[in-house]
């Protein structure tokens, strides 16, 4: 691989890859940005420049009924949806892959059948309801936010982990490595693990992604993000009385969440696309 | 076949006995005493006393969560602490708009995702295939709760076709009733046809590479006959897992939904409850979902023995 010189490597991505990851590094940069500046700051409320519609030379996409900047909540509402999705794949992933791990390294023994069951157990609670039960109990914030989707995580990755690990433990260098000394935990880490990176990769996309989508279903419906903190799905619930004359407010985070989503899930199909070339000629 | 069925039934029974468990155990850490809060601050500590012997409070938790579960399988789910009404009939009363609401999207999602995913495949590489799989990536990206406003935005604001929200009650009419939930139905159905139709592409696709049909094409069948005659049902499994999977975000997408439409469904009242701090009601309501997500996924796997033969010895 290593003599392939990079524009052929380049060329091996579909085109549409490229799009993707251009629009994600956009827009992980805008949320950066947001970090340090914003062109106005949110918190500050300027009620008679409320509801100005887009294309506003000061505004560029216009202001809220409380006079604040469209386009600065977008970029703060880009920095929580970011934050959230990769904290909750974070713990998707940290959790659910040594469960997958183990559970392959035992296949057949009764530990395996009690962490897939225990996965099918969890996976039966839909995000929205972990948020729900976590919010009854301890009140609306963007953690629960975070612990709900991650939660929903833990099983996704500990199940394809366990698939994909499977067919690795069967191959000749595993049973090579066993021969040497080597116990399971470093089977796992030097062996397994890297040879199952790329399903992993490929599944970070899908996650992240739809947690960025159940970070707005969330916040929109009052269990996840918290005023003051900007994010698009509170965008979004507060627009919804004002649609009728202001669709401008429900159409920016609205478009904004889309192109991220899209823009991800691109990115993510390339990805699987470079990563499996036996999937290539099937969705091609 | 019986065997595996004896078995899929006791996992079926073991989970929904374990997650009952889990719900229990969460809804117990709740800091507060229901009872307190369901009679204010100005209670005194007798009739708060008093209250939390008739909501059993009093008892020993293992007690109390038998009684709950032996109460739920006989159709006794408890007293909602703020509106003082047994909680299954709350729940009854919000069922009947939040079932049709999930049976009308779903199948709304299965007519539009069959026919787009398997023209797809039949026209695989073409055009046509490509602007399919375009607007499904698209549909995927949508959040259905922004689909909705747009909805109401055109159909209900502008060309005034659907009342923006609200429900008419099943007393008004069938087609009202209809009526008030076509909207939401659509939004909730865009994002699961968007999913099924490219699971329902790339599973015909798989079947395609199968020997019985090179078999079917060297018997000179169409490409269109070999996909409807032979590919489809094979073509099944993997999609049956997919609604299966799909389920739980159905539930949580119609919960959502109901908030755009102010539909009074169960995701209404749960939202309502969490408000007012009635557990009883989040307890029951959450043990509804979870039990009607595993009990689908049961049915799913019951399925996979009428569509595949091979699966019943």
């Amino acid at each position: 691989m290593k003599n392939i010189s990079l524009t052929k490597k380049i060329k091996q991505f579909p085109y549409i890859f490229w799009f993707g990851l251009i629009i994600t590094i956009f827009i992980f940069f805008v949320s950066f940005i947001s970090i340090i500046w914003t062109p106005y700051d949110i918190t500050v409320l300027n009620i008679q420049d409320k509801l100005i519609p887009p294309g506003n030379t000061l505004h560029l996409l216009g202001t809220d009924h409380f006079g604040r900047d469209i386009a600065s909540m977008i970029m703060l509402g880009a920095k929580t949806s970011l934050l959230v999705a990769f904290t909750a794949t974070f713990l998707g992933i940290v959790l659910g892959v040594p469960l997958g791990l183990v559970a392959a390294s035992r296949a057949g023994d009764p530990l395996d059948d009690i962490i897939m069951r225990g996965n099918d157990l969890i996976f039966a609670f839909p995000a929205l309801v972990i948020a729900i039960l976590i919010t009854a109990i301890l009140g609306p914030s963007i953690t629960n936010a975070i612990i709900a989707i991650g939660i929903f995580n833990i099983p996704v990755f500990a199940r394809i982990t366990r698939g994909a690990a499977l067919s690795v433990f069967t191959l000749d260098f595993i049973l090579a490595a066993r021969v040497c000394g080597k116990n399971h935990i470093q089977i796992c880490i030097e062996h397994v693990l890297p040879n199952i990176m790329s399903i992993l990769i490929v599944q970070s996309t899908i996650q992240f992604s739809l947690g960025i989508l159940a970070e707005s279903g969330l916040s929109y419906v009052g269990l996840g993000t918290q005023p003051p903190m900007a994010s698009w799905g509170r965008m979004l619930a507060d627009s919804q009385t004002m649609i009728s004359f202001a669709p401008h407010l429900a159409l920016a985070p609205g478009i904004s969440i889309i192109v991220t989503v899209l823009a991800i899930n691109i990115m993510g199909d390339g990805l699987r696309d470079y990563l499996d070339p036996k999937l290539r000629k099937k969705s091609a | 076949m019986l065997s595996y069925l004896w078995a899929r039934l006791f996992t079926l029974f073991v989970s929904l006995v374990l997650s009952s468990l889990i719900i229990f155990i969460l809804i117990e850490a709740v800091p507060g005493d229901p009872a307190s809060f369901m009679l204010g601050i100005n209670a005194t500590d007798e009739t708060i006393e008093a209250l939390r012997k008739e909501l059993g409070l009093e008892e020993k938790i293992l007690n109390r969560y038998f009684n709950w579960l032996i109460g739920m399988l006989s159709g006794d789910f408890g007293v909602s602490y703020t509106y003082r009404v047994p909680v299954q009939d709350l729940i009854l009363e919000r069922l009947i708009v939040s079932l049709p609401l999930t049976i009308l999207s779903l199948t709304l999602a299965i007519f539009i995702a069959f026919p787009a995913g398997m023209i797809a495949a039949q026209f695989q590489g073409k055009k046509i295939d490509f602007s399919i799989m375009a607007a499904s990536q698209v549909g995927i990206a949508i959040p259905n709760f922004w689909f909705a406003m747009i909805l109401v935005l055109i159909f209900a604001i502008h060309l005034r076709w659907f009342s923006a929200g609200g429900f008419y009650g099943w007393d008004s009419g069938i087609v009202l009733g209809l009526k008030s939930l076509t909207l939401p139905a659509i939004s909730l159905a865009l994002p699961q046809a968007s999913i099924l139709s490219r699971v329902i592409r790339s599973s015909i696709l798989n079947t395609l590479t199968e020997d019985y049909i090179r078999t079917a094409r060297a018997k000179g069948l169409s490409q269109r006959k070999i996909i409807s005659k032979h590919a489809f049902k094979n073509a099944l499994i993997p999609v049956l897992t997919i609604l299966g999977l799909q389920f739980s975000f159905l539930l949580a997408g119609a919960i959502i939904i109901e908030n755009v439409f102010f539909l009074p469904g169960l995701g209404r009242l749960i939202f309502q409850a969490i408000t007012q701090r009635d557990l009883i009601v989040v307890e029951s309501v959450v043990m509804l979902l979870v039990f009607s997500v595993i009990l689908v996924n049961f049915i799913v796997d019951l399925l996979y023995l009428i569509v595949d033969p091979r699966l019943r010895k």
